[in-house]
């Protein structure tokens, strides 16, 4: 009754087979291209840095903090990913999909309202959360509820309110990132309410979620097995686990050597030195958020640091733009959907919080 | 970019992607509107010191503007101006700017408008002027007095235009024991003192304009004294004497502490418990002490955030005072004239390590108790003529520059020795004692000097020590 999950390539069952001709090996081409430009310019930038800086003591000093910051990120990471994928593999093998048809809504605007809310259910952090929505998606979920969902639940949920009231305490910074997390996950979710899962998802996720959808299709992709012992359960459980911690750690090595890479060559002090200015402040600690790549549980201590310092709008944009959307977590978006979509993914957040952010620091007396 | 949309035929831009596009475009323009209406709150003041209507303001208060949110470097270009004019230095501390004038005049109504503009570290600005009133208080003279066989702390008023003796002093202090040292904050007038205990000890008191004496630090047998406040009037310097095990009397030699006087938290000065010291002294910058040292038997120079150290040696056992705005301070030391000794006043540089004899190298004269006028310019000091027809046995009052030149003598009394001096914080007015030598009543008294002119008149008698308030 194990079922594959159907390779990344396969395509949506209907849909042509894509074409391959010579634009797109052109396209290939310029993307490999791009990607060893943005290399060697690393390589140069560290090795220049090394010339100018005291030769090769300060290229092994560069890359001890390479690794230490990458090692931070991933250390701090791989147990929340575990952790969703665990609970993403018991979703896939307990959880019913015709519950999910039965009892979340469909419409666009509720179904976001919800997805804002499931993180008190599934409390799950940045890691976490992806594979949880795309074995979610594979359900069934509505587009809307899985990204209300994924963006709001690395904050609204009982682990990082906690965290956050410990930090800052009863106030404006508590309640805001609180509030304007579910709202900017809400509104995104909302969006996508209208989008067709086809043209958002990836074409393996969309093939199950179309399973799940059209239960009268001809065969059966479901892990959902009612009548089967529970140690069977559970063992499949685990296997699904296994699959989707591997199939997502490969993203997130990715992603945490990209915000090491970030971090080595462009210090933090760099990004704090320019963040001043009601508008300007905003945009650094959401760059500075983004290059982190900070765990949600535990950013609001790091984001404390910066209280006194920095504008009240920045520090509750590096809340609530941080634990949506950061390199790492970008980089695991795209196991679950399109490259143009993810894009989406980091725009309409960032520039929602940045308009968050700038509001309250030209409005806001606190 | 291309590449992103084009991915396969399935994501071509279709209405959810416009739909995208629309909604970017909408927060766009939001955030252009929010932008464009710019900053609705500003940064507001929230106190100022001297408040509003606040008068007896000492003379040598720091202004102190209090801001909602901390604020950028460069606030510290803010004009603050007073009506009368007064020169002032201004520097940024967190969410406050501190002016602090050159010289208030007493008992005068001052205007302060602090200007728009000023700008918070998050960019916030100052959208109108701020403007508030407030009037210094009258010249006094703190000074101590014998009452029942205790010196007890007394003020009086000082009227420079009226030159009235008969102004009736108050007693601020009713110790059980001997007010034994004091100090006045240099910026708001509160005096620090160490009082006497009835078992031996010395403890460390406040007393706040208008207040009463409150108890600073509790020595318990041991021997607080010596009190040193810090130029912004947030820190004070002490020495401390242990108690013995057996005996008030026999106490340890004095070690230097530090207190927070708005916390009570205190510190040894040195890492080393070991190293002694007392009679501390300031520099301009809070950063450099000098003081007696008696390990080394001299003065020494002590850097509080870096812990480096100097040392000079003299016998003298004065103070060493910090010329105001300067890294330099003056000492004085004995010197070997032939067979002859002499004490010269030097001024020093720690720093460039250099010392210029202010006496003059062959002057057969005894100085100290030197007194930096406000601005630094002027050094007024006790001095004795040892040897020459203008010897005695008595201090006179002299004057001169600060490179040593244009000495000149303020008195010349010989049956009279005069105290420390002190000048006001205007560098118009020296107030010192006088005690006669020769009977038949020897009263020690409280006088007033106008530098400029010479003349002089008695504030109050008796009385000793004095300094000026507010």
């Amino acid at each position: 009754m194990i079922v594959e999950r159907p390779k990344a390539s396969s395509p949506i069952e209907g849909s042509p087979p894509l074409p391959v001709d010579a634009s797109d090996r052109r396209m290939r081409l310029m993307r490999w291209g791009l990607t060893l430009l943005v290399a060697v310019g690393a390589v140069v930038a560290i090795f220049s840095d090394a010339l100018r800086g005291g030769g090769a003591p300060y290229l092994y000093q560069r890359i001890q903090t390479f690794v230490t910051i990458f090692l931070g990120i991933f250390i701090e990471a791989v147990p929340f990913l575990i952790a969703g994928s665990i609970v993403s593999g018991l979703i896939a093998v307990f959880v019913d999909q015709a519950a999910i048809d039965r009892y979340l809504p469909k419409a666009a605007l509720p179904a976001a309202l919800v997805g804002g809310g499931m993180g008190m259910v599934f409390p799950v952090c940045e890691c976490g959360v992806v594979p949880v929505v795309r074995r979610l998606y594979e359900k069934g979920l509505p587009l809307s509820i899985g990204v209300a969902f994924l963006l709001a639940a690395p904050v609204v949920n009982p682990i990082v309110i906690l965290s956050t009231y410990s930090a800052f305490g009863w106030g404006p910074v508590f309640v805001g990132r609180i509030v304007f997390s579910f709202l900017i996950a809400a509104v995104v979710g909302f969006l996508f309410g209208r989008a067709r899962p086809e043209a958002v998802l990836r074409p393996a996720v969309c093939q199950l979620h179309h399973d799940a959808s059209h239960p009268v299709h001809s065969h059966d992709h479901s892990h959902h097995l009612p009548n089967a012992p529970v140690g069977l359960r559970l063992r499949q459980a685990f296997n699904l686990a296994g699959d989707d911690f591997f199939d997502m750690a490969r993203y997130l090595i990715l992603g945490s050597m990209l915000a090491a890479g970030m971090q080595t060559l462009v210090p933090q002090s760099t990004l704090l030195a320019i963040g001043q200015g009601s508008v300007i402040s905003v945009l650094a600690m959401q760059a500075l958020a983004f290059v982190l790549s900070v765990c949600s549980t535990v950013d609001a201590f790091l984001a404390l640091a910066f209280a006194g310092t920095f504008t009240t709008g920045s520090v509750l944009a590096f809340l609530v733009f941080g634990p949506m959307v950061d390199i790492k977590s970008s980089l695991m978006f795209l196991g679950v959907f399109q490259r143009r979509i993810v894009v989406y993914l980091i725009t309409l957040p960032m520039l929602l919080s940045l308009l968050m952010g700038v509001w309250w620091n030209l409005n806001v007396r606190w | 970019m291309r590449a992103i949309f084009t991915v396969n035929s399935q994501s071509r831009i279709g209405s959810f992607d416009l739909t995208v596009f629309g909604v970017v475009s909408v927060i766009l323009v939001t955030l252009g509107v929010v932008i464009w209406r710019g900053d609705r709150i500003g940064l507001q003041v929230v106190a100022v010191t001297p408040a509003d209507g606040s008068s007896g303001v000492s003379t040598r208060s720091q202004i102190r503007v209090v801001f909602d949110r901390p604020l950028a470097q460069e606030a510290a270009s803010a004009q603050l101006a007073l009506d009368p004019p007064v020169e002032m230095a201004v520097r940024v501390d967190g969410s406050q700017l501190i002016f602090t004038p050159k010289a208030l005049q007493p008992d005068t109504l001052y205007t302060a408008q602090l200007e728009d503009g000023v700008r918070s570290a998050t960019g916030h600005a100052l959208r109108t002027p701020h403007v508030w009133r407030f009037t210094t208080g009258r010249l006094q003279a703190l000074f101590t007095r014998s009452v029942e066989g205790k010196e007890q702390l007394f003020v009086v008023p000082v009227s420079v235009e009226t030159r009235d003796a008969d102004a009736q002093p108050r007693q601020l202090t009713y110790s059980a024991g001997s007010v034994w040292d004091f100090a006045v904050s240099p910026v708001d007038a509160r005096i620090a003192f160490a009082a006497l205990t009835e078992s031996g000890g010395s403890h460390l008191w406040i007393l706040a304009p208008g207040g009463q004496p409150a108890l600073l630090l509790d020595c318990g047998d041991d021997f607080c004294s010596s009190p040193s406040w810090s130029n912004d009037g947030e820190l004070l310097l002490f020495s401390r004497r242990s108690a013995g095990d057996y005996a008030a009397a026999a106490v340890s030699p004095p070690r230097l502490s530090i207190m927070h006087v708005a916390s009570g938290e205190r510190a040894p000065v040195f890492r080393d418990s070991q190293k002694l010291g007392f009679e501390a002294r300031w520099s301009s910058d809070n950063r450099w002490i000098t003081y007696l040292s008696p390990d080394f038997i001299g003065i020494g120079v002590y850097n509080l955030e870096s812990g480096e150290e100097r040392f000079y040696p003299t016998q003298a056992g004065e103070a060493a005072p910090w010329q105001p705005g300067q890294m330099r301070f003056v000492m004085n030391q004995e010197r070997m004239l032939g067979d002859r000794s002499a004490v010269h006043l030097f001024l020093v540089d720690p720093i460039a390590d250099e010392r210029i004899n202010l006496s003059g190298e062959e002057a057969m004269v005894e100085d100290g108790a030197p007194a930096w006028s406000p601005d630094g310019e002027w050094l007024a000091f006790r001095r004795n003529i040892t040897e020459g027809p203008n010897a005695t046995l008595t201090k006179q009052l002299w004057l001169m520059r600060s490179d040593g030149s244009e000495a000149r003598p303020l008195t010349m009394d010989p049956d009279i020795d005069h105290g420390p001096p002190t000048w006001s914080p205007d560098g118009r007015y020296l107030l010192f004692h006088k005690f006669p030598i020769k009977g038949p009543d020897i009263v020690i008294s409280v006088w007033v000097m106008e530098v400029a002119g010479g003349k002089q008149w008695q504030v109050v008698s008796p009385g000793q020590f004095p300094l000026w308030l507010p």
